[in-house]
């Protein structure tokens, strides 16, 4: 039983030490969370906002992804990030625009929240020339 | 002996001048500072070193120095005064309508866990059967009764869809129904319903302006709100609006019997329900009214002599 608990711990270790910080994504939507796992659903462990800086982390310097998500560090917090919201480069918000008119809108913390909540949501869809 | 005589006597003479001269000019710089004013200085003629300071070049150095620094003035007053900005139109309805969303979160219901029914998909197969291509939109499954389908308005070419849940599951309406759904509510907003009736008077000048130095008008945003909430909850749609969704419809769909005869039979199907379920009695407010909508559609009899 003891050799086995060692031969896990043995096991576990590596895994948990090599998962690093690949590259750094910014957020790109207006606000959006952190979640536990890799769902849309999934509880939120963070509200973020737009051009926040994002570890993408990786073993070996590949990425670790789950369908959509990355698995991202963002402060004290690892959890998943939908792709799709990530860009390279730092975005031009919609905060960093107009930022007084966005300050006199008045969003409570729950708003934001809410905010966030509301792009895990939505469906979205593009019509293309085929 | 004679010569030395006169060297120290002249000498002895210049001392005294020139202390003379000293104790006048601290007598009267003494007498400046009494009064208040700055000691004496030999002032500088610059015309004398005009010519110098020209031939250094440093005279036009002086006015592009003073014209760099004129334009970063400028250009941090243009920055401050930017920061005052309001969306345009492009921008302006996107963000409010999904203000309005998050405000009325807990009312429509719409953050909960839900079954992907694939409708992004199905209503992108259906618009570009239809040739309508680069419309970018956003399904939102709502799980009220209240809210039964909708269209918001957005960015160019960028639409949000509600669609209630409880509703598409009552009517048990296939994915090419909701698809005729959505269209109908994309026509309304392609139209301009929904802004014409939520731009309230001052609205069109707020949008894309700038309030430095001026209160920022939280009344007109409450106003907008409302309109919002009367359009979506209370007043919707009238007959006129109606009618011209329900003949472009018609005029879009003759083409193809299959669309057509859905969208009839899903008409059809909500006439039904509005007749016979009581949760959803409200929908004749909304949209006037499937009734009439069937008439419009029906196909006219001509008498044959």
């Amino acid at each position: 039983m003891r050799g086995l608990c060692c031969l896990l711990l043995l096991l576990s270790f590596p895994t948990f030490s090599s998962e690093k910080s690949v590259r750094v994504s910014y957020y790109n939507n207006l606000f959006g969370h952190i979640h536990k796992n890799a769902s849309r659903y999934s509880q939120s462990l963070s509200t973020i906002g737009c051009g926040h800086p994002i570890k993408i982390l990786g073993v070996k310097g590949e990425e670790i992804s789950s369908g959509e998500f990355y698995k991202v560090k963002v402060g004290p917090y690892v959890g998943f990030i939908d792709k799709k919201y990530l860009s390279s480069k730092k975005p031009t918000c919609f905060q960093d625009r107009y930022p007084r008119f966005f300050d006199n809108v008045g969003l409570s913390l729950t708003d934001m929240y809410y905010w966030g909540k509301l792009y895990d949501q939505y469906a979205y869809g593009r019509s293309t020339v085929q | 002996m004679k010569k030395a005589l006169l060297i120290t006597l002249f000498i002895l003479f210049a001392a005294s001048s020139s202390a003379q001269v000293v104790a006048a000019n601290e007598k009267s710089s003494k007498d400046n500072e009494e009064k208040g004013l700055e000691p004496m200085v030999a002032p500088v003629d610059f015309d004398k070193i005009k010519d110098v300071i020209q031939n250094d070049r440093l005279g036009s150095e002086v006015v592009k120095k003073t014209e760099v620094i004129k334009k970063k003035q400028q250009k941090r007053a243009v920055k401050k005064v930017g920061k005052y900005n309001i969306p345009d139109s492009d921008e302006f309805w996107s963000f409010f309508s999904e203000y309005w969303l998050v405000k009325n979160a807990t009312v429509l219901k719409w953050d909960f866990k839900k079954p992907d029914y694939g409708l992004d998909e199905s209503f992108k197969s259906f618009l570009e059967s239809l040739g309508i291509f680069e419309v970018r939109y956003k399904i939102l499954l709502v799980n009220t009764p209240d809210v039964t389908h909708f269209a918001l308005p957005s960015n160019e070419d960028e639409y949000i869809f509600l669609l209630s849940v409880p509703f598409i599951r009552t009517l048990d309406l296939s994915k090419l129904e909701i698809s005729l759904l959505l269209f109908e509510d994309y026509l309304r907003v392609k139209y301009g319903y929904f802004k014409n009736y939520a731009s309230v008077p001052g609205l069109e000048n707020f949008i894309g302006g700038n309030f430095y130095q001026k209160d920022f008008n939280v009344n007109l945003l409450e106003k907008v709100a409302r309109k919002y909430d009367e359009i979506i909850f209370d007043k919707g749609f009238n007959f006129q609006q109606q009618f011209n969704v329900t003949s472009r419809m018609n005029a879009m769909l003759k083409s193809n019997t299959k669309l057509w005869n859905g969208y009839y039979l899903m008409i059809g199907k909500i006439d039904n329900l509005v007749k016979t379920n009581f949760l959803y009695q409200k929908y004749l407010k909304i949209y006037p009214s499937p009734e009439l909508q069937l008439s419009w559609l029906r196909p006219k009899r001509k008498k044959v002599l």
